[in-house]
């Protein structure tokens, strides 16, 4: 069956590739420490069928495994996800446990939202199944607030066959990208160099933009730290694929994820950033064979090698059943909860027993993405940073592209921005 | 200057008005139902012909896979319900209210009379965003968060002054005269407000019904955070669900639409001729 | 002369009365106390204090004080006016406002014009097929908000949108335009979305304003030698002002304080092009968790809908009538 790892070719093929993680998923690799009942509710932000399945495959193995634990879950649009957990915390009312994606739990220890789970992580036998670095993102003062899950790893999609035709290699460094981004440019096929997200959820890119080109955010005291010249640079470059080079398409301040991958699945684009959560969707358009189009790991930047790795995190958020709601949660690190979760949709394991998985290992299109379990990078988190990116580096960038202000006075726009936010002062 | 003359430029004269107002309403039908006849078409297009190079205006390969899909999704019918219960207990409740209120600023002069009517309006300017908190834990002190009474409530009160303002200017247009009459006759003011005004506005309370369902059958914010559950979620919440972080299932979003309207044009079908004849009776008199 | 009572009556009504009959009788002797007409406003009064003003005043409260829910330990620090100066120092807040007041009027006068347009046509009492236009002429206000955003940002996409298509077609763009990502442009396509949604709300109030005015007016301003164009000036809007008073504020209330289109169609963007006070307030209490800087927002919108409508009322002299 090739490289392919499509969703429906997943669930259909676990009988043939997966015989083993089958019969693992029956007999669960560790018995229950000790006897949970009760009901635990669980808030999480899934929204596609290939999710629920996944969600709901995990369920009956915990439920198999906790016959008398019983877990209810609610989907919340990821958008009004904070809002509704904001509410929640402030007002009363809170679910036992939550999912937490890793840029937000700054925010959500901030406002009292999580409990520490240091001691139980420490004295759970799943521990050492992880790099420490993927617990760095729910690491805050030392202490540790989710367990992780499966986990998003940066990569680039491009167009191999156009690559190939024009006799271009796949990009290694910004500068080769840049370039690669020219020559693949022809208005009169209509296609771009790049598919830039200038649009919502872009933010995150340039933030890694500036990352690469070797400016910190915050220093080890937590104060603001950004580099102007540094950040001017990458303002400088990031733009000028769009304002310079003419190789971005010119939707390009309201392409948000959607338009992205819209393009690139319609053949309007040459390169893609992304993670390994939207392959499958990729793969639908562009085929599983490996002719069309490729993932290979995010360009070398100037300073620095940025291709994060966010794992998702569940966590407890009220103590009144604590055991059951450690069990529900600590179940999400393991290896069958997480391979039972990537047949359904995909995602990558963040348990390194999980990982090892031929369906992992052994596919072409994941190589970009296995390496950076050991060499990829994790973002840096502090309270007020997803507000900071939205409400500042997203407009900002986007009048830097409209040519409204300059890459240099945008750096300095993002150095305020950013000490406001970390006052938490920002509008 | 003959009288025939004036007659036949008058019937042209008509005649051009009847050739520009059937000119603006067929406009207006292609302006308002273009993109509904669109999401229809997306609705039973599979998800290859949406997102395409080729512009598809006729669905080639019509299919129902999105509507199932819709109806396999956990909670719906329970959301379609919510939903129902919700829409009809806010009209219940703020016909209610409403009209005891718009009935008394209507007939009685008393001090802060025209005040009144203003501080309700004000109380309804004041942006949802920070009233979500305190009136989440409002409802939840007495218990109603997370129940399709809680959301009720919650639509009564910002609906309330709109439909205060629609049913006070309905209520204007009742002769007092009747009324006077009625009492002449023994009816005690309750009597003759239930007895001979309601009956005479019915029309235009129907109108005004019809204003705050639309309002509750639609409202997403209160509905998704005033609620914790399932099985107190209402309909917006299941379309704005559907929107994925990494996804855009343009021909679910579309079944979804489809779907919402249908109970909407259902009752506009029953409620078709009081509605008319509320609007022609009504007029709303600020 | 005796009134006829049962003509008044319908049958239906008498039954009602009776098996409610005790209550009814209670009631309706409280009826006839001195207290009736304030009784009578109770409930509403009751719901409004319970439910809005404890968070209205909270709300303003707030606005005094510093208080982000990321530092809550921290509590409100009274900041005094600080807050507000903060922000009419920014440059931000200026265009922010601006944007608000072209969403607003622009939004509340084109739908009002087109609203009218198609009442004033749908009035036409030769106009056949009436009763179903109307019907369908409303199912756009009928939509949720989600879907009406989505299906718009496909009807008008740059890549995938039919209208694109079909303007290139027809020969008026060489190719297809990115309506929302274009500063000039994504204005007025956010509020053409609004637009379609949002007229036949004023078709529905405007066309229940003209089916009421008497067809006499009419007739005797015929023997007058009126035209067309006296008759609408003279009788049409003088019949239809208290209408058209009341369903602008209505309009104008929602435009002030809904971002959702803004949220699914462009967060705002591109930079701050459609960026409304709507908008900011849900981002700075939501994103950011600023929830003194958030009131402070929400208190100015709620004082610049005061005004308009106290004006707005004035100027109209609706409040006379009453």
């Amino acid at each position: 069956m090739g490289f392919k790892i499509s969703r429906r070719r997943l669930i259909k093929g676990a009988g043939v590739l997966g015989a083993g993680a089958v019969l693992a998923a029956c007999a669960p690799a560790t018995a229950p420490a000790a006897k949970v009942s009760g009901k635990v509710t669980y808030w999480h932000h899934y929204t596609s069928e290939s999710e629920f399945a996944g969600l709901k495959a995990g369920e009956q193995l915990f439920a198999k495994a906790y016959p008398d634990a019983q877990v209810e879950s609610l989907n919340i649009p990821n958008a009004d996800f904070m809002a509704k957990f904001t509410l929640a915390v402030q007002g009363g009312g809170k679910p036992d446990t939550t999912m937490i994606s890793s840029d937000r739990v700054p925010d959500m220890v901030g406002m009292g939202g999580l409990v520490d789970l240091t001691d139980r992580i420490n004295k759970w036998e799943q521990k050492k199944n992880f790099p420490a670095k993927f617990y760095d993102a729910a690491t805050i003062n030392g202490k540790m607030y989710g367990v992780p899950s499966f986990m998003f790893v940066d990569w680039m999609y491009y167009r191999k066959d156009w690559f190939d035709e024009k006799g271009v290699k796949a990009p290694t460094t910004l500068d080769e990208m840049f370039d690669a981004a020219v020559k693949m440019t022809d208005p009169a096929k209509g296609r771009f160099g790049f598919g830039m997200r200038g649009g919502a959820g872009g933010q995150g890119l340039v933030v890694q933009v500036i990352r690469a080109f070797g400016s910190p955010l915050v220093d080890a005291s937590g104060k603001a730290a950004l580099d102007i010249a540094k950040t001017t640079d990458a303002l400088k470059w990031y733009s000028e694929l769009y304002t310079k080079a003419k190789a971005v398409p010119p939707s390009v301040t309201n392409d948000s994820f959607r338009q992205i991958l819209e393009a690139f699945q319609t053949g309007k684009t040459a390169m893609l950033w992304h993670h390994t959560g939207s392959l499958a969707d990729v793969q639908s358009f562009l085929g599983t064979d490996g002719a069309k189009f490729m993932s290979i790991p995010r360009p070398k930047g100037p300073a620095a090698v940025v291709n994060d790795v966010s794992p998702s995190y569940n966590g407890i958020v009220d103590k009144k059943n604590e055991e059951a709601a450690w069990a529900w949660v600590n179940f999400w690190g393991q290896k069958d909860a997480q391979i039972a979760l990537m047949e359904k949709t995909g995602y990558v394991p963040s348990n390194s027993e999980a990982a090892k998985d031929e369906r992992i290992t052994k596919n072409p299109y994941y190589t970009a993405a296995f390496s950076a379990l050991s060499t990829g990078t994790t973002a840096p988190q502090f309270a007020g940073q997803p507000g900071w990116q939205n409400s500042v580096v997203l407009p900002t960038f986007q009048r830097v592209l409209l040519g409204e202000v300059t890459p240099a006075a945008a750096a300095q726009t993002l150095a305020k921005g950013l000490e406001d936010a970390i006052a938490g002062k920002l509008k | 200057m003959s009288f025939t003359s004036i007659r036949s430029s008058q019937k042209a004269t008509q005649r051009l008005f009847d050739a520009i107002a059937y000119a603006i309403v067929a406009f207006m039908l292609v302006f308002a139902l273009g993109p509904l006849v669109w999401t229809a078409f997306t609705s039973i297009k599979p998800e290859k012909d949406i997102v395409t190079n080729e512009m598809q205006y006729i669905p080639l390969h019509p299919t129902l896979e999105h509507y199932v899909t819709l109806w396999n999704r956990a909670g719906v019918v329970t959301m379609f319900r919510n939903s129902a219960f919700t829409t009809a207990v806010t009209v219940v409740l703020c016909l209610l209210v409403g009209t005891f209120a718009a009935y008394s600023i209507s007939r009685y002069r008393f001090r802060g009379r025209g005040g009144l009517l203003t501080f309700y309006l004000i109380i309804r300017m004041f942006p949802v965003v920070l009233m979500l908190l305190p009136l989440y834990i409002m409802l939840r002190s007495i218990g109603l968060l997370d129940t399709v009474w809680g959301l009720a409530l919650t639509y009564t009160t910002f609906s309330m002054p709109v439909s205060l303002l629609m049913l006070k200017g309905f209520f204007d247009a009742v002769p007092a005269d009747l009324e006077d009459a009625a009492r002449i006759d023994g009816c005690t003011r309750f009597g003759a407000l239930f007895r001979v005004v309601i009956p005479l506005a019915r029309s235009g309370i129907a109108a005004t019904s019809v204003l705050i369902a639309v309002g509750a059958w639609n409202e997403f914010l209160f509905a998704l955070m005033l609620t914790n559950s399932d099985g107190s979620r209402t309909w917006p919440v299941v379309l704005q669900l559907m929107v994925g972080e990494f996804q855009l299932p343009w021909g679910l979003i579309a079944a979804g639409g489809m779907t919402s309207i249908l109970p909407i044009i259902v009752f506009f079908a029953f409620a078709q001729k009081s509605l008319v004849r509320g609007l022609m009776v009504g007029a709303v008199k600020g | 002369m005796t009134p006829d009572t049962t003509s008044v009556l319908p049958k239906s009504n008498r039954r009602v009365v009776r098996s409610g009959a005790l209550l009814a009788r209670f009631v309706g002797e409280i009826s006839e106390g001195r207290f009736w007409a304030y009784l009578l406003l109770l409930p509403s009064l009751i719901l409004v204090l319970a439910v809005v003003v404890y968070p209205v005043g909270y709300g303003i409260y707030l606005s005094f004080h510093q208080y982000n829910l990321l530092r809550a330990g921290l509590g409100a620090t009274f900041v005094g006016l600080q807050q507000y100066i903060e922000l009419f120092q920014d440059d931000d807040f200026a265009q922010i406002v601006r944007n608000t007041f072209v969403w607003v009027a622009g939004g509340a006068l084109s739908q009002f014009l087109v609203g009218l347009i198609t009442a004033l046509a749908l009035n036409r009492k030769t106009l056949r097929g009436g009763p179903l236009a109307r019907v369908l002429l409303l199912l756009p206000w009928v939509i949720p908000s989600v879907v009406a955003g989505h299906m718009w940002a496909l009807l008008l996409d740059s890549r995938l949108g039919v209208i694109n298509d079909i303007l290139v077609r027809i020969g008026l763009l060489a190719s297809y335009r990115a309506w929302f990502a274009d500063p000039a442009t994504a204005m007025p396509a956010v509020m053409l979305v609004d637009l379609w949604r949002g007229f036949p709300f004023f078709t529905l109030l405007l066309y229940a304003g003209l089916q009421s005015i008497p067809e006499e007016l009419y007739e005797a301003a015929e023997v007058d030698g009126a035209n067309a164009i006296q008759k609408f000036r003279s009788i049409t809007l003088p019949m239809l002002t208290s209408v058209i008073v009341a369903a602008i504020i209505l309009r104008v209330i929602t435009l002030v304080n809904s971002p959702d289109l803004m949220i699914v169609l462009t967060n705002g963007g591109p930079g701050l092009a459609t960026f409304t006070l709507s908008l900011y307030a849900f981002q700075i209490a939501y994103e950011n968790f600023n929830f003194g800087a958030a009131a402070a927002v929400s208190v100015i919108m709620l004082l610049i809908l005061m005004i308009f409508t106290s004006l707005y009322l004035r100027f109209s002299g609706v409040t006379k009538a009453t």
